[in-house]
């Protein structure tokens, strides 16, 4: 039986939320956290949300936010686990793919599902397409023939793939998952050590 | 017991015989929660500790937290319709080695619990009994050799089964509403006699708090010696 591991990737293998972190580069911090903030507790649409966030944060060249995401730590424990189970694995992320496809297949090597930006002259122009993550995780396993989905999250975006997912893990790796996040989950887990261990087991 | 060695604790309950409208893992017992008791006293050394939670799991899993942060919490929440047997399951379906299970309403000894540990590093199953004592027994046939026989609700033997036991994870797969029902398919199994006392009334939670000091008195006095 082949499982597929997905897991997001804001707060959940790294140590901190992107687009609130890239706001601090433009001085919008307050303004990005407010929203993220809103959105993560679903009080927002994320996919409005997004596109306005991003649309904030769209004055960063691309090779900047490249940069500024290369100094991103990955929890240790879950990115050795994803670089061990390389195909088996894939991020699902709301994020855009010019900001954090390269980083990903650097430092994990591992499936990817992410929104799409278009990116002229090193400026992001548009966002052609937000994220569905319960779509996202159900065309990996098709598409990769997955018999088991294991899916890992923590915020009200989380949720689609979680619902979808034959095990869904809620994860308050950096911060306390959502209700909603945990309310369709079968596991809620703080620890990486612990979490590894848990789906090492699936 | 190795890392690789999985307990579970059902902590998912209502507790309406104890009637307090509290987890029975949170009633303190003599300044500290039966779970906190559980976890530091009995499980400090064991790193994959799965805790079910149901009712109010908010407050469980925050509790829990704040002994360790560790803990796989797994979700019941059909908590309200189900009963131990389905958390032992939820807990362990995706385990592949035998669980150490444990009724999370449960005042151990220490040192009684590190003897049935050690015991049941050896066997593949292992029931916990305890003298018979409480009004709703689940009565266990333990014969000469140390073997469990048989349960029985009627029958008043000098045994009962306590919520205690090693065994093979895939045993709740199957029916059976209580978790006597899931052992009875494995019977004759080896039997340990545990010191643990059960909390599902408020005359259980006053002989638990004469336990429960007489345990601390120990603690105390090995801690000065």
């Amino acid at each position: 039986m082949t499982v597929g591991f997905c897991f997001d990737f804001d707060g959940t293998i790294t140590d901190r939320e992107l687009l609130p972190y890239l706001a601090e580069a433009v001085d919008l911090a307050d303004e990005i956290g407010v929203l993220t903030k809103a959105t993560m507790d679903g009080h927002l649409d994320f996919r409005k949300s997004f596109k306005l966030r991003c649309r904030l944060l769209s004055s960063i060249p691309v090779s900047v936010v490249n940069k500024l995401v290369g100094d991103i730590q990955l929890e240790p424990t879950i990115a050795q686990f994803i670089r061990s189970h390389r195909s088996q694995c894939a991020i699902v992320t709301g994020n855009l793919d010019c900001w954090i496809g390269a980083f990903v297949a650097e430092h994990l090597g591992c499936h990817l599902a992410s929104s799409k930006g278009l990116v002229t002259d090193d400026a992001l122009t548009s966002v052609q397409d937000v994220l569905d993550k319960g779509l996202a995780v159900m065309d990996l396993r098709e598409r990769l023939g997955w018999d088991q989905l294991v899916c890992v999250g923590d915020g009200m975006n989380d949720v689609g793939m979680l619902e979808r997912a034959d095990v869904a893990i809620a994860y308050g790796g950096v911060h306390e998952p959502c209700l909603g996040a945990v309310q369709s989950a079968h596991y809620v887990v703080y620890d990486p050590q612990s979490l590894c261990r848990l789906i090492s087991q699936l | 017991m190795s890392s690789d060695f999985t307990v579970v604790i059902a902590a998912a309950g209502i507790g309406s015989r104890l009637g307090m409208n509290l987890p029975k893992s949170l009633v303190e017992i003599n300044g500290r929660t039966v779970l906190e008791r559980l976890l530091t006293e009995c499980l400090h050394d064991v790193a994959d500790v799965r805790l079910v939670v149901g009712f109010r799991a908010d407050e469980v899993m925050a509790h829990a937290r704040s002994v360790r942060n560790d803990l796989v919490f797994v979700r019941n929440p059909a908590f309200r319709d189900t009963g131990v047997r389905h958390s032992f399951w939820l807990a362990s379906r995706h385990v592949s080695q035998s669980c150490l299970f444990i009724d999370g309403d449960m005042l151990i000894d220490p040192d009684s619990f590190r003897d049935f540990r050690q015991a049941a590093e050896k066997a593949e199953a292992l029931i916990g009994v305890t003298p018979s004592a409480s009004e709703d027994a689940v009565y266990a046939d333990v014969d000469a050799k140390g073997m469990l026989q048989r349960f029985s609700r009627k029958d008043r033997w000098a045994h009962e089964w306590c919520g205690v036991a090693k065994l093979p994870p895939q045993l709740f797969n199957g029916q059976g509403e209580y978790v006597f029902q899931c052992i009875e398919r494995i019977l004759p199994a080896p039997a340990f006699t545990l010191r643990a006392a059960e909390i599902d009334t408020r005359q259980d939670l006053e002989a638990a708090k004469a336990f429960a000091r007489e345990l601390d008195a120990r603690a105390r006095s090995s801690a000065l010696a």
